[in-house]
């Protein structure tokens, strides 16, 4: 429906040719995997997915056991990317002028082990939004500093629709290698040179077939029988139901107007600058935004998005009209967050299949 | 003893930098007596005159504290003697809650001090200001938060 | 079926205010879209009453609605949420006589996290909870456990002593009682630690709170039309995630809610770093119990605590 953003942004990396196709399986054991992520830590930071203070997050492999029962991480991991809160730079005054101290942006090549296809897919998804108007440093070189090793979906996460949204949780195109796991290890398909290059030569991974990894996609634990909703009608559909006021009202009613749909939602990118003061100075900081903040849109005298449906349309129509007339993508990969962890179960798919009408 | 300037140094010969809230009508009254009357009392304390120990909202006691600053005493009329009758009843209350808080969150409660000292009480105003500074120079500097827009 | 019971009766109630013109909204609860959840209700006619269910999970606190839906409303309370309502009556944001109280008898509500914790796994593994008797039955990834009802509720409804709403108009047909035989408050270890290991602990708390302000967005005592933290001219608190500001946006809202918060528990419920607020709000019950024998929530006729004093409040901390 949508195409892929590949085709209108190429990635950074050299994917690898369909002419490679023999070189582009591999299969890994259980025990070499752990090995090889453990000794990547000699020259990579290797973050894998673990248990913070009781919440699923991406940290640094302690090399001691491969993650066992993840589905998916709380804040996505577009917070290692457009990190929550950044310091850009700072002030400090001096005589009669000032200073100026541009933060350099993060250095250090790293890989994140076990992102999901939604969460890679997300990342793509911004890319754009970072380079079309200017060039946002820190986003690009923390997308050219990182590597990608996907991992395949065994279970729907609850309020997840991934696959309405084109998303295959089994594959990924936007990974540099790409796991399913299999019961003696995990299949592993090669998608880029840096991620063939990070294999490395030696034995660890064994070559394999195109055939066994098509048979080691699984029948996903949990998945629905019937899409929730169409999203082919939604794009038609949503611009003429913007203008139904009492729609977005109706919709909107039980929302709190929080921000935690914009925080865990793998798409969501507003922010804000702020200053914070120091002695004789000052560091300019980015943060997270969300525009279901009551005063996200309010300026000097006015305030165009005062009530709550109209912010609430807003973040809709942004994720699913305005964002694909842009980018030609839609702003949501379908990952659930925003369903499983809205305080008042608040749900995105419900309101889709309504626009859908 | 006057106040020199620059007398809070780094750690070696560290002086704390206390923040006082001081109502106007006792306290800061309290606190010029002190003064009037040549009685020496560390110089580490700023004072910040208020018309009231009740208009001092529990907010500005947090502030101080992620400003870096390393302590704060907030200082009043005698219950019975607020110049707005109430006043100092209703700061009472506030501060009670405020300080178990406080304490119940980790910070000290040697680091925000309460007093009453009233217009005639210059003495206990320098006594009240030397036994903070000794409490706050014994829990060491303000380091609760990395980021501070003080130091 | 008792429950069938309660669910009938309240939409007789419902229909009969909408009906009547008695009331522009009924807030109640409809079935979640994901597992072990009900969601707000607000109905706006008897049409959107079809919608209502009540038959477990019926955790929200429905007064939080009573912030931006004004007028004439029915609104559903379980003996907790009633005590909201009591602190909204005193603060003066609601009208007794606009409101028309529903009572909902509550068996207690599950904790998912406890349950989750308890070896269940992920919430996609959870696959059903039921009750039987005192004890709570799980079967999650195939295998089934038992937890008791300690285990596996909410601790405001292991020390729950309000079972029965404390102001109502009507009360749906059912038991009225405490999920314990005796209520028990939440023990808090945290209590008994030194000042530096406390600070220890919350510093870590306050870094990782990323300011969604849903806690404060679900409270019902959190009634500003313009918080604290949304002025910038000047600005209080700095909107920036940094561990100073989120501790000063954490203490100021317990100050501004004291006498209001009545531990409902939404705010720890709802925040999605699992920040446990409850801590704060259950230690400041205590003190304003202990400093100002004061109750939040409970009785219209006592003043909060802040609106008042008295010449024998504690002194000691006061040189």
């Amino acid at each position: 429906m949508c195409p892929f953003l590949s085709e209108l942004f190429p990635r950074r990396t050299r994917t690898i040719s369909s002419n490679d196709r023999r070189s582009m399986y591999r299969r890994i054991e259980p025990e070499r995997l752990k090995k090889w992520l453990g000794g990547l830590r000699d020259r990579v930071e290797v973050l894998a997915p673990g248990k913070e203070n009781g919440l699923w997050t991406f940290r640094r492999f302690d090399g001691l056991a491969l993650p066992r029962g993840f589905q998916n991480s709380r804040l996505p991991p577009k917070a290692l990317f457009l990190e929550p809160l950044k310091a850009l730079f700072e002030w400090k005054s001096q005589g009669d002028s000032f200073k100026l101290n541009p933060f350099p942006p993060a250095d250090g090549q790293r890989v994140i082990f076990g992102i999901r296809a939604c969460d890679a897919r997300a990342l793509r998804i911004l890319q754009p939004v970072f380079v079309r108007d200017y060039e946002d440093a820190f986003y690009l070189r923390n997308l050219s500093r990182t590597l990608l090793l996907g991992e395949a979906c065994q279970v729907q996460c609850q309020g997840s629709f991934c696959e309405e949204m084109g998303i295959d949780p089994q594959d990924s195109g936007d990974c540099d290698l790409f796991f399913r796991e299999i019961s003696q290890g995990y299949m592993v398909k090669v998608l880029s040179e840096r991620g063939a290059a990070l294999m490395g030569e030696g034995d660890l991974f064994e070559k394999a077939s195109e055939e066994e990894w098509s048979s080691a996609r699984r029948k996903i634990r949990g998945s629905r029988k019937k899409p929730f909703f169409d999203l082919e009608r939604v794009r038609a559909r949503a611009s003429e139901r913007f203008s139904e006021e009492s729609l977005w009202q109706r919709i909107s009613a039980t929302c709190i107007n929080c921000g935690i749909c914009t925080y865990l939602c793998p798409t969501c990118h507003c922010f804000d600058l702020c200053d914070l003061q120091t002695p004789g100075g000052a560091v300019r900081f980015r943060r997270w935004d969300s525009c279901a903040f009551p005063d996200f849109t309010k300026m000097a005298g006015h305030n165009p998005r005062e009530e709550k449906w109209r912010r609430y349309r807003q973040r809709v129509s942004h994720k699913f009209n305005f964002f694909y007339q842009n980018f030609q993508a839609m702003a949501c990969v379908g990952c659930g967050r925003c369903v499983a962890y809205c305080p008042v179960n608040l749900d995105l798919r419900e309101v889709l299949l309504e626009v859908a009408g | 003893m006057e106040a020199k300037p620059g007398m809070e140094k780094n750690e070696k010969g560290w002086e704390p930098k206390i923040l006082a809230f001081l109502c106007r009508w006792c306290s800061y009254a309290g606190a010029d007596l002190t003064g009037s009357s040549r009685i020496s009392y560390p110089a580490n304390v700023r004072i910040l005159r208020v018309p009231c120990s009740g208009r001092v909202n529990p907010l500005f006691i947090l502030k101080t504290l992620r400003s870096g600053i390393d302590g704060v005493l907030v200082s009043g009329c005698h219950p019975g003697d607020c110049h707005y009758t109430a006043g100092n009843y209703n700061a009472r209350r506030k501060f009670a809650l405020l300080g178990r808080l406080l304490e119940y969150v980790g910070i000290d409660p040697r680091r925000v001090q309460f007093s009453w000292v009233s217009a005639s009480e210059g003495d206990k105003f320098a006594r009240v200001v030397s036994e903070v500074v000794a409490d706050v120079k014994a829990l060491g500097p303000n380091r609760l938060f990395p980021t501070t827009t003080h130091r | 079926m008792e429950k069938d019971e309660m669910k009938d009766e309240l939409l007789a109630i419902a229909a009969m205010l909408f009906d009547e013109g008695r009331v522009e909204h009924f807030l109640g609860y409809k079935k979640g879209t994901v597992k072990f959840k009900a969601r707000p209700l607000i109905a706006r006619s008897k049409e959107d009453l079809q919608d209502l269910w009540v038959e477990d999970f019926f955790t929200p606190n429905l007064t939080l609605y009573l912030k931006e839906i004004k007028g004439r409303v029915g609104i559903l309370v379980k003996g907790c949420d009633s005590r909201s309502l009591v602190s909204l009556l005193k603060e003066g944001q609601v009208k007794r006589e606009d409101l028309y109280v529903v009572g909902i008898p509550c068996p207690g509500q599950i904790d998912l996290r406890k349950v989750e914790n308890a070896g269940a796994g992920e919430p996609e593994d959870l696959e059903e909870i039921s009750r039987r008797g005192m004890e709570i039955l799980i079967r999650a990834s195939g295998q089934e456990r038992t937890l008791q009802k300690s285990q596996a509720f909410l601790d405001k409804c292991i020390a729950c002593q309000y079972p029965k709403p404390l102001v109502f108009d009507a009360l749906l047909p059912g038991e009225y009682v405490a999920p314990l035989p005796e209520p028990r408050p939440p023990e808090d270890a945290l209590r008994k630690k030194t000042v530096p290991e406390k600070w220890a602990f919350w510093a870590e708390q306050f870094e990782r709170c990323i300011r969604c302000y849903a806690c404060r967005n679900v409270c019902p005592a959190c009634f500003c039309p313009r918080c604290l933290v949304e002025e910038n001219l000047p600005q209080w608190v700095s909107p920036l995630p940094l561990g100073g500001d989120n501790f000063v946006f954490h203490m100021m809202r317990m100050m501004h809610v004291a006498g209001t918060c009545v531990s409902c528990g939404e705010c720890e419920r709802v925040c999605p770093m699992e920040i446990p607020l409850m801590k704060l709000n259950e230690k400041m019950a205590d003190d304003l119990r202990e400093l100002f024998d004061f109750v939040a929530g409970v009785d219209l006729n006592v003043p909060l605590p802040f609106r008042t004093f008295s010449q024998e409040d504690a002194n000691d901390f006061i040189k």
